[in-house]
């Protein structure tokens, strides 16, 4: 399940998962201390929570403390959000939002490309 | 006044609009192939026209009746054989059940097309958003890491031309150029936001007219990108070539589509006149602009002038 809240990062979520994206399994203190700055260490503690509720995270006890880890590395992410975000643009329509270049035609065979390949070949050389 | 009492102004309305957009429809379709010949400018102009002037027209002519009877120009005490278009006494309007039912329908189309508007751009909004937070900027373009081979132009307020890493990896140097042009021809030209209103004009046009319109109207857009773009990198087979070897990479996966799904002879068409370079059809599209624009000044000022006899010919027709 890839959930609508799951697509869409905030800033502080993306800085997190771009740590755990570079080093797993970790502590709040650890995602503190890469971070750095002035955050809390429970606005931290907060965000890892969230992200585990959103499935982007799973997380283990490791003595009293939990450890962080990613459901899926960075590529898997952008791909399941490019093809969430697309598939809906694809199959209900954005207007009147978009304008694609070219759409495949509803007729369109090997044939007609075939016939548009040569008609632009035959031009070229007529150049 | 009631809400109700307007009853009878929302059927002349309807009447107005819904008989112009179709008498519009039907001279688009009559007219297309010499539009085509003039150029995708007068083309697109001639199908704004027919979304934009019958509304103007009704709410012009609905205007003009309501003002006539909130300034008390009419008189109801001769009219009592039918019913009357006044603000007084416009609520018997809604005793008749036949108008009831013919304003049910009209409002039901309306909201039903501009709800399906709105929850589009919401939603492809919401889409375009999520593409844009994982895309990477690549000199004009954002490229998306997919498999899917698309270029488009999206956002209305910030337009940005988003193509996918299967598109642009299999595309030469000359039909990437193409692909930019193009779709900074729809970002210079504003067709996103012209899109909107057009729309918007639509929900209230008649049944199957907005399909034909707007399909006119996209396609003389795409054509007319397509011209800009030639013009642009000055290689035409560029810009077919790269509209072919998009398709080529999507036939494939027939699911590929935003939406509108032109017919192979669409596609056709518009490689074949991007290769002919034809007009852009720019003095035919002024022309075709001013007479419109002309010919709807001269009915308005004929609803005005002749606002009494109207009044009657709507209250006979109609009441």
């Amino acid at each position: 399940m890839f959930s609508k809240a799951s697509r869409v990062l905030g800033e502080l979520e993306t800085r997190v998962m771009d740590v755990l994206w570079q080093e797993h399994p970790v502590s709040v203190r650890t995602v503190c201390d890469r971070i750095g700055g002035t955050l809390a260490y429970t606005t931290i503690m907060t965000t890892l929570d969230r992200l585990h509720k959103k499935r982007l995270l799973r997380r283990h006890k490791d003595g009293n403390a939990f450890l962080y880890e990613p459901a899926m590395d960075r590529a898997e992410y952008q791909r399941r959000v490019v093809e969430a975000a697309l598939t809906p643009l694809m199959e209900q329509g954005a207007a009147p939002v978009l304008a694609a270049f070219v759409e495949v035609a509803a007729d369109l065979d090997e044939a007609n490309l075939a016939h548009l390949e040569r008609l632009i070949a035959s031009h070229r050389r007529r150049k | 006044m009631t809400a109700a009492s307007l009853a009878g102004f929302a059927l002349v309305f309807v009447t107005v609009a819904w008989t112009l957009s179709s008498l519009g429809g039907l001279l688009l379709s009559s007219v297309r192939p010499s539009l085509t010949r003039l150029g995708p400018l007068a083309e697109r102009r001639a199908a704004e026209a027919v979304a934009i002037v019958p509304v103007l027209l009704a709410a012009v002519a609905v205007a003009t009746l309501i003002a006539q009877s909130a300034i008390g120009v009419d008189h109801c005490e001769a009219h009592a054989h039918h019913a009357h278009l006044c603000l007084a006494h416009g609520a018997i309007w809604v005793e008749r059940a036949w108008v009831v039912v013919a304003l049910a329908c009209f409002g039901a189309a309306v909201l039903t097309r501009v709800a399906l508007l709105v929850t589009n751009g919401v939603r492809g909004a919401r889409s375009i958003a999520q593409l844009r937070s994982v895309s990477t900027q690549a000199g004009d373009v954002r490229v998306v890491d997919s498999d899917r081979a698309f270029c488009f132009v999206a956002g209305v307020r910030r337009p940005t031309i988003y193509v996918s890493t299967r598109a642009w990896s299999a595309l030469s140097q000359a039909e990437r150029r193409a692909l930019v042009a193009h779709e900074s021809a729809h970002v210079h030209q504003g067709d996103l936001r012209r899109r909107i209103i057009i729309e918007a004009f639509l929900a209230f046009a008649a049944p199957l007219v907005g399909d034909r319109v707007r399909s006119a109207w996209m396609l003389a857009t795409e054509r007319l990108c397509d011209a800009r773009a030639a013009e642009a990198i000055g290689e035409p087979e560029a810009v077919a070539s790269a509209m072919v070897s998009l398709c080529r990479l999507n036939a494939s996966r027939p699911a590929t589509t935003f939406g509108f799904t032109p017919t192979a002879q669409q596609l056709a068409q518009r490689v074949r006149a991007v290769l002919a370079g034809g007009p852009l059809g720019e003095r035919a599209a002024i022309v075709l602009g001013r007479t419109v624009s002309i010919a709807t000044l001269v009915v308005v000022g004929a609803i005005g002038i002749a606002a009494e006899p109207l009044h009657h010919v709507f209250e006979t027709l109609l009441g």
